[in-house]
């Protein structure tokens, strides 16, 4: 870890009850690959995804909900982190961007032709997902990446499956138009 | 997709693509698509697009995963983070970086713009355009003597004229001898 900060977290075990623990420590272990998934199909950057995964360990100890079962607790995890995402695509800058898509150019350079046009067609999409807000686009990674179906999202994100999934159609459609502006031909 | 058919079967796409239609709404746009060439383009995009962002999703879990399965059992005991929101010390140490790269710059510009105003009140332009030169080539050992001899004469003149001045009587024999004394401190010039 590349903090100055030499507190330790160590959460307060006396006031945490034997079971809320025990619950979600279980459901910590069983989440937290989905939690990676998630992270590094949202784009978070390399250096940022211990901080996210971090931050949402550290909220479900200090705010993470009573007596619930493990289905609600894990729903949870992945809401929090969805909006821990959000809050780091926030913080990124313009230049960030700029310096990423020049740094992938140059990456490019003496790779072969074929996968000069993977990499081509892949920068494309990159530069449509950008182009979606950040709602649509974490829309979009759990319903066609995590393969949640939009009933599960809405239980979620909180809101009624029917939001959900003229939400995922708005976000199919532009994701279509904004790879089209983009310079996508499909032939 | 101008079409009244069109833009009532483009809101269905979506929902086909996913098969999430019922059996009668997805006969209608199954019929559509067999005659409209442009939704049926429009299908195959929408497919595409999806198909071409799981893969990018899929390359970024697999690089941004990678790595971290070793962290995994708990973040306790790690070093806590500044709460999510707040700058981190990398990105403070970034914009801190920012700051410094602006006033070297600062100074430089303004070193830069200093320098030749401090040489100048230094040397001005007159003397240095005479060190430039050198001596004048009119000058000789006979011009210098000649020059401070009539200057030493003028003096001892105007000393007289002074003298003259203070007698009573004498002020327009010694207002004659001063216009006298200018002319000749001119001449000698």
């Amino acid at each position: 870890m590349r903090n100055l900060v030499v507190e330790q977290f160590q959460p307060d075990w006396t006031v945490v009850p034997e079971s809320t623990k025990d619950l979600l420590r279980s459901v910590w272990e069983k989440v937290v690959p989905q939690l990676i998934r998630l992270i590094g199909a949202m784009d978070i950057g390399h250096g940022c995804r211990e901080d996210v995964l971090q931050d949402v360990y550290l909220a479900a100890w200090q705010k993470g909900p009573a007596d619930v079962d493990p289905m609600q607790l894990q729903r949870w995890l992945i809401r929090v982190t969805v909006n821990r995402c959000k809050l780091e695509y926030r913080q990124r800058s313009r230049w960030h961007a700029v310096w990423h898509g020049l740094a992938a150019r140059s990456s490019r350079h003496g790779s072969g032709c074929g996968e000069a046009a993977a990499d081509e067609e892949h920068e494309l999409v990159r530069r449509a997902l950008a182009g979606l807000g950040h709602e649509e686009r974490s829309l979009l990674v759990l319903r066609y990446f995590m393969e949640l179906d939009s009933a599960e999202i809405g239980r979620i994100l909180e809101q009624p499956d029917s939001t959900v999934r003229g939400k995922l159609r708005e976000a199919r459609k532009q994701l279509a138009w904004e790879l089209k502006r983009a310079g996508y031909h499909y032939e | 997709m101008n079409s009244e058919p069109c833009r009532v079967i483009g809101e269905l796409l979506v929902d086909f693509a996913d098969g999430e239609l019922t059996v009668e709404q997805r006969h209608r746009v199954a019929d559509h698509l067999a005659a409209c060439a442009e939704c049926r383009a429009e299908l195959r995009l929408l497919e595409r697009s999806l198909e071409l962002a799981q893969s990018v999703w899929q390359e970024a879990a697999l690089s941004r995963g990678e790595g971290i399965g070793p962290l995994l059992p708990a973040f306790e005991g790690r070093p806590k983070l500044a709460p999510a929101g707040r700058l981190r010390p990398h990105r403070r140490r970034a914009i801190a970086a920012g700051v410094a790269a602006c006033i070297v710059l600062l100074l430089l510009a303004s070193t830069a713009w200093w320098l030749p105003q401090l040489r100048h009140d230094r040397h001005p332009p007159e003397v240095i355009a005479h060190q430039e030169v050198g001596p004048s080539p009119a000058l000789s050992d006979d011009g210098i003597d000649g020059f401070i001899s009539r200057r030493a004469r003028a003096a001892r003149l105007a000393a007289a004229a002074q003298l003259l001045a203070s007698q009573p009587g004498l002020e327009s024999y010694a207002a004659d001898a001063e216009r006298y004394v200018e002319k000749v401190s001119r001449d000698a010039k």
